[in-house]
């Protein structure tokens, strides 16, 4: 991948990977599935989801499996609102970069 | 280097952070190995790195969440790099425009060379073992308040001292001015008396020589004695006065800037 992926794309992938489970997710889950898109360093994302979880856009919960605790991660109110922002500015970047790069304009 | 080494030397690399983060970040990769499963350990020590890296990693991030609470509300740049090296390096870097700038920056050799750096605001270097604690700078609340009260307390005494310095200033200033004013007189009077009595020696001289010339010595010493004081009342106007009134604004300079401290 020759693109940088900043740090606000990067809470904006983290956030929507996490969105995708109500339930919520756990750090080793949603280091595979941000992996799945972006190269990205396995130590690279424990500082992104704790500023998010300080940030309020994101709580922490334990639940038990397979006999111990384990910290689950699921998106606040906030965190969607942060989410919705993203997806809207990306859809402007993006469509904005499309159409110079492509030459095709992106409603 | 098993995962219970790796959390040990982890453990013990957060010495320096406080509790809370601490326990969280371990939670956090012990929950990151059992989830992984004992099969993919090796795995992921080695994507892991080092732990030295993952503690810098982990501080900078702290480092980096003090830095945005420090600049909410005003711009800041956020400039964030990391390189992984080895075969294929992938490196992000984003900047969110402004002034403020903090980048936080790891690369991570094929050995384990790990570099971090952080800059808040172009300034000061912060690393992570010393965060950057706000300290309150100048004089503590509490000591403003003894000063303001000792000062009250003192005021009789501390205006005493400044009528007293104040009466010596104005003191000296007349003693110059009458010392002026004294030449310059007696040196007009001499001047005038020299030359009269030069004058009436040398009339007298036609009528008898010797008075006549003692007389007009006499006028002629008495020239000299007002030169002598025009010479004084030159230097005092000259020389003295403005010394002196450096001298007063040099001690009004030192209450103003005491006064200033306080």
């Amino acid at each position: 991948m020759v693109f940088n992926t900043g740090a606000a794309l990067l809470d904006a992938i983290v956030l929507a990977v996490v969105s995708k489970e109500p339930e919520g997710t756990y750090g080793y889950k949603i280091t595979q599935d941000v992996r799945q898109v972006i190269d990205l360093s396995e130590s690279t994302l424990y500082p992104v989801l704790r500023r998010l979880q300080k940030d309020e856009c994101m709580v922490v919960y334990d639940r038990e499996y397979a006999g111990r605790n384990r910290r689950y991660y699921r998106i606040t109110e906030k965190g969607m609102a942060q989410l919705t922002m993203y997806i809207n500015e990306w859809r402007q970047y993006s469509g904005k970069i499309s159409w110079i790069l492509e030459g095709r304009s992106q409603g | 280097m098993n995962k219970e080494e790796f959390l040990r030397e982890l453990a013990r690399l957060l010495q320096n952070i406080p509790d809370s983060e601490r326990r969280e970040a371990l939670q956090y990769y012990e929950d990151y190995f059992n989830d992984a499963g004992p099969e993919n350990e090796q795995k992921v020590l080695e994507e892991l790195g080092t732990p030295r890296k993952v503690a810098d990693t982990i501080k900078d991030g702290l480092l980096a969440n003090m830095d945005c609470r420090e600049t909410i509300g005003g711009q800041n740049t956020t400039a964030y790099q990391s390189t992984v090296g080895g075969q294929g390096a992938t490196a992000y870097q984003s900047t969110v425009g402004g002034q403020g700038a903090t980048a936080y920056q790891s690369t991570v050799g094929g050995q384990g060379a790990t570099a971090y750096q952080s800059t808040v605001g172009g300034q000061n270097t912060a690393t992570y073992q010393t965060p950057p604690v706000q300290k309150e700078e100048g004089i503590p609340a509490w000591a403003i308040v003894l000063i303001v009260i000792g000062c009250i307390f003192c005021s009789p005494v501390i205006i005493a001292l400044a009528a007293v310095l104040f009466g010596l200033i104005v003191a000296v200033m007349a003693v110059m001015f009458a010392l002026v004013i004294g030449f310059g007189v007696s040196c007009a009077a001499t001047l005038f008396a020299g030359l009269v009595v030069t004058i009436m020696g040398l009339v007298h001289i036609i009528v008898s020589p010797f008075s006549g010339m003692i007389v007009t010595g006499a006028g002629l010493i008495c020239f000299a004695v007002g030169i002598l004081f025009m010479m004084i009342t030159v230097f005092l106007c000259g020389c003295a006065i403005p010394a002196m009134c450096r001298g007063i604004a040099w001690i009004c300079g030192k209450i103003f800037k005491r006064k200033q401290k306080i």
